[in-house]
């Protein structure tokens, strides 16, 4: 019977980089045949349509699996990571006591890392009582738990913070055209951006000459944004997974 | 405070160690099969005439085809847990029962014991006309096997809590007991005292099965009006069926009354020959009244019923589970029943509905409280599974 584990994060960017990464650890994606599915994530599938809402895609968690270990990674949408998913545990206790390792992935996009994680922790005590409240900490209990911030658990940002150094890695020519593409947009055309969409928008420039028409979690999951030359970019993450999945 | 606000089952049937917390007006039971959904029901129909044995009996006879002729001797055993370590006289058993409330009804405790005997017919010597009844525990294996005959004892004990309406009589005790002794071949005499009908909440459990053959619906559906309900049941069927007109009851030869249906299209048709959803929905709305102040159970409420015609009937049925201060306990498999109740149960926000997972384990029966809102968020917002 392998280990289960479950990695919620904030949104598709997030679940298509924890998962790009898994794949590095060695876990293949999972198919997405409903008849393949582990019996223990069927609680998992969501309903159609989501509160009646026809256009609202389905949060189907990705599912990625070793021979012994099986690992849900839950993209919520808005504030569901805080408002909806811990309610996932209630209605279904298995989640809760039968998991080796449950953690969260966030930005840090409108407070500062420490008080997100402290957020987070308050948040889903009530099911993982050893949870740390520090950004980054693992603790080692039966069921392992952890709350990463990106880009690093120190500073401001979000996804893209700890990826514009792995394209200037791998696609620095892009990279530099991007930044001069959007550099020639005058402030006033920006005056709606928030918090790091520069960084949003300069990441999706690059996607879209990697992949017209696709996102940045297409290129985030299937590009080489990740991978072994920008390996020291992302190693503190990789061992914060490591860690809580207890893997070697 | 309604009437339950807290139910707990340490015995009955197959529940063991069963606890329901924090009780809504419109209580939803959901499991897998054999997870003790029904059970929850029965023990609840039991728990709410604890002192009237025959009200036990019933109870176990509805899971039995009567048609078929049933011991009810075997109907009240299996209310009851059967020893997990076969006896060697397989025949003779004993069990028990116990179930704990709080809320506004006036019993916090109620406690059964249930254990077969074999009794002896024989003459006494000198009075040809006098038969002896002879009761032995055990086996009676080697007397002629004519002259035995099977019987149970019932005994049924209760504890009366804050809310007990006889406290008033001086000196009286909060602890009552009562004794039906059933016998497969004898008919049970039924005597219901006073202290006993107050002690009790109204209470009605509909199985599916159960949809109600028409002279009883006739009578049920007099009551109704007599009640002033009519508007209500006709309302109901007609959210089944626009072509619904008036519903009635008209006397056929013998004087027999029976439920008849003025449809547009079919003219005066009687109830009989109508779908089992409009039948099951009358059944419902008609036994509402019936239970007023007290407790109504419906096994797999869906049942019969299309999904399209379960959120106006559900919706109905809570408001007039409210207005008649009725508390409803209701199974279900249906996930599309789940959701409907809950959408009827948001655009109204005086169903307070609660949902409750069973599941049997090593320990005994565990449940899982879903309250609303929780509920709300698990199925419109995560859409995961609840059951």
């Amino acid at each position: 019977m392998p280990r289960y584990a479950i990695i919620g994060v904030e949104g598709p960017h997030d679940q298509a980089f924890v998962s790009k990464l898994l794949i590095g650890l060695g876990f293949q994606d999972f198919t997405g045949r409903a008849a393949e599915l582990d019996p223990f994530w069927e609680t998992l599938k969501p309903k159609y349509p989501k509160n009646g809402r026809l256009y609202v895609r389905m949060d189907m968690p990705s599912i990625l699996f070793t021979a012994d270990l099986s690992i849900a990674v839950y993209a919520a949408e808005g504030s569901g990571l805080k408002d909806s998913f811990p309610k996932a545990f209630v209605n279904h206790p298995p989640y809760r006591v039968q998991i080796s390792a449950f953690g969260i992935v966030a930005d840090a996009d409108t407070a500062g890392p420490a008080r997100v994680a402290a957020d987070y922790s308050a948040i889903y005590r009530a099911h993982f009582p050893n949870i740390p409240n520090r950004p980054g900490v693992v603790d080692l209990s039966a069921i392992r738990t952890g709350i990463y911030v990106v880009p690093d658990n120190t500073q401001p940002g979000v996804l893209e913070t700890l990826i514009i150094p792995c394209g200037a890695a791998v696609y620095p020519k892009h990279m530099k055209l991007a930044r001069d593409y959007l550099n020639g947009f005058a402030a006033a055309d920006k005056a709606h951006w928030r918090n790091f969409d520069d960084q949003k928008a300069l990441v999706a420039t690059v996607a879209s000459v990697l992949r017209p028409g696709l996102t940045n979690t297409v290129t985030i999951k299937h590009d080489s944004w990740l991978c072994p030359a920008t390996a020291a970019q992302v190693q503190p993450f990789v061992d914060f997974l490591k860690q809580l999945l207890s893997l070697p | 405070m309604k009437q339950l606000e807290s139910f707990t089952v340490e015995q009955f049937r197959g529940l063991r160690n069963l606890d329901m917390q924090g009780l809504g007006r419109i209580n939803l039971l959901v499991g897998a099969n054999n997870a003790g959904k029904s059970s929850v029901l029965e023990a609840l129909s039991c728990y709410c005439r604890p002192l009237d044995g025959f009200h036990w009996l019933e109870t176990g006879l509805k899971r039995f085809d009567r048609t078929r002729g049933v011991s009810r001797i075997e109907a009240v055993k299996w209310l009851f847990r059967q020893s997990s370590s076969p006896s060697p006289i397989q025949s003779y058993e004993r069990g028990r029962a116990m179930m704990r409330s709080s809320g506004g009804y006036c019993i916090e405790e109620c406690r059964a014991e249930f254990e077969e005997f074999e009794a002896i017919r024989r003459r006494e010597k000198g009075s040809a006309a006098q038969e002896v009844v002879e009761t032995l525990a055990g086996d009676v294996s080697g007397q002629d096997p004519g002259l035995g005959r099977r019987g149970a004892e019932l005994r049924l004990h209760v504890k009366a809590g804050s809310n007990d309406p006889l406290a008033y009589v001086p000196s009286r005790s909060t602890r009552l007991d009562r004794q039906l002794t059933i016998w497969d071949d004898r008919t049970i005499i039924k005597r219901r005292p006073r202290d006993e009908m107050l002690l009790s909440l109204p209470v009605e459990l509909l199985n599916a099965r159960q949809i109600q053959a028409d002279s009883a619906s006739a009578e049920k559906f007099s009551e109704f009006r007599k009640l002033g309900l009519y508007a209500e049941a006709v309302d109901i069927l007609r959210h089944l069926d626009e072509g619904v007109r008036d519903v009635l009851v008209l006397a056929e030869s013998g004087g027999i009354g029976r439920l008849y249906m003025d449809h547009a299209r079919t003219g005066m048709t009687p109830l009989s020959a109508c779908g089992d959803g409009v039948r099951r929905s009358l059944q419902i709305a008609m036994t509402i009244p019936r239970v007023r102040n007290g407790i109504l159970l419906v096994d797999e409420i869906e049942s019969a019923l299309h999904v399209s015609a379960l959120a106006s009937v559900f919706r109905l049925l809570a408001i007039a589970c409210k207005e008649h201060n009725v508390q409803l306990f209701a199974t279900t498999h249906s996930l599309e029943a789940v959701d409907t109740i809950l959408e009827a149960s948001l655009v109204d926000s005086r169903i307070d509905l609660v949902s409750y997972r069973l599941a049997s384990a090593p320990q005994g029966t565990t449940v899982r409280r879903l309250d609303e809102p929780t509920l709300a968020t698990v199925r419109n917002e995560l859409g995961h599974e609840v059951r």
